[in-house]
């Protein structure tokens, strides 16, 4: 019985990390990218590059840096919570620390080796939002997070190019909070 | 291990010729007056740009090239043609950005934006030598002058580590300036083909 419950459990986990068919992956593990990014937060508009390293499942370095090289942020997130190495005045205030950060999982669908995140198929669950994936060809074209009243409150999109993507946008309903990726090297 | 310790040595000894290689100079040497006066005595300068940004935790690196053009006093056009259009425009008091096409306002990022005019005007016209926020130290390899500054204070440390400034001895041209972030990151910006009174068309500071 034990042996039964064994191998029902793997079999769970395995469809819960990848639906059969769909490839939500994003940026791959041992892959690392830089992007072409703008920052708009609450009406200021900040241009610069995205440096990302998805090192391990639990482990995603983030740096954001101006086209003059000088470093706006610096992020990891390791065992399911961000550490913040460097934040510039503009990026280090809790509410758009907290936005930021996890728009930025968002983006990279990292949520998706996160523990709590649940795979219903059409459905996605994580950190108490509900997600409505698309996709088009088997591949993730956006994401509607709905958050607790039920309203969506931010739309992540991925515009494909023939094979690669060619932007990543999150953009939030009814509060000036936007990211837009442009990958500079093609993966 | 009696075999580990010449290895050891062979590894660690070229470390130790190239740290021996720059000698601090004192601020009153006459190599340094003579490149401060130098400079003085530039009306213009322009050149090519190449910026490498290194991040601790990637392999690649970040290539910027373009362009600069700089006319006394305070006036500079700092051209990324690759792999963004990225222009900084400096005419005296005022500053200006465009990226891709489309001139950006940068309201909340004054602060960032009026160090990294300090720190590149005083760069290119060496008056960062003389800054007094800065801690100086300054040295020489025979061939090259350099200049390290650190921010003495807190607001300028949160903002850059140090800055290192290499300039050619023989003609006083700037090589390369190296900016250390507080992580520890380093974005070195190599400057080359450097030609120094030349007519620049002043509408090029002007406008973009």
């Amino acid at each position: 019985m034990r042996l039964f419950l064994l191998i029902f459990s793997l079999l769970a986990t395995s469809v819960q990390a990848q639906a059969p068919g769909q490839d939500v992956e994003i940026l791959a593990r041992g892959k690392e990218a830089i992007y072409k990014a703008e920052f708009n937060v609450t009406g200021t508009s900040i241009n610069g590059f995205l440096a990302v390293q998805h090192k391990r499942n639990d482990v995603l370095h983030v740096e954001f840096t101006s086209p003059m090289g000088n470093n706006l942020l610096e992020i990891e997130w390791k065992r399911g919570k961000w550490k913040k190495i460097y934040a510039t005045k503009k990026l280090s205030g809790k509410l758009i620390f907290n936005m930021m950060t996890e728009d930025i999982l968002l983006l990279f669908a990292h949520y998706q080796y996160d523990n709590g995140f649940e795979d219903f198929g059409d459905e996605w669950k994580w950190n108490k939002k509900t997600m409505l994936p698309s996709f088009d060809e088997g591949k993730l074209t956006s994401v509607k997070i709905i958050g607790r009243r039920h309203h969506p409150s931010k739309t992540v999109k991925y515009k494909r190019g023939e094979d690669c993507i060619d932007e990543l946008s999150i953009d939030h309903q009814g509060f000036p909070f936007s990211i837009v990726l442009e990958p500079l090297k093609k993966k | 291990m009696r075999n580990a310790i010449p290895f050891f040595l062979l590894l660690v000894f070229p470390l130790f010729l190239s740290a021996q290689d720059w000698k601090s100079v004192a601020a009153s040497d006459p190599m340094l007056t003579g490149l401060k006066s130098t400079l003085a005595g530039m009306s213009s300068i322009k050149g090519d740009i190449r910026q490498e940004k290194s991040f601790a935790f990637l392999t690649d690196k970040l290539v910027s090239t373009g362009v600069f053009l700089y006319q006394k006093e305070s006036k500079l056009r700092w051209e990324f043609k690759e792999p963004i259009e990225y222009i900084i425009l400096i005419n005296e008091n005022t500053m200006r950005l465009k990226e891709e096409g489309v001139e950006k306002k940068y309201k909340g990022m004054n602060q960032i934006l009026r160090q990294v005019k300090e720190i590149i005007l005083g760069c290119i016209d060496g008056s960062i030598m003389g800054n007094a926020n800065y801690k100086t130290v300054f040295s020489t390899d025979g061939k090259s002058i350099r200049i390290q500054l650190q921010p003495k204070e807190k607001n300028l440390k949160e903002f850059i580590q140090q800055i290192d400034v290499e300039f050619m001895k023989q003609g006083s041209i700037l090589k390369k300036v190296t900016l250390t972030d507080p992580s520890g990151d380093m974005t070195d910006i190599h400057f080359s083909n450097v030609q120094s009174n030349q007519k620049i068309n002043a509408a090029l500071f002007a406008d973009f």
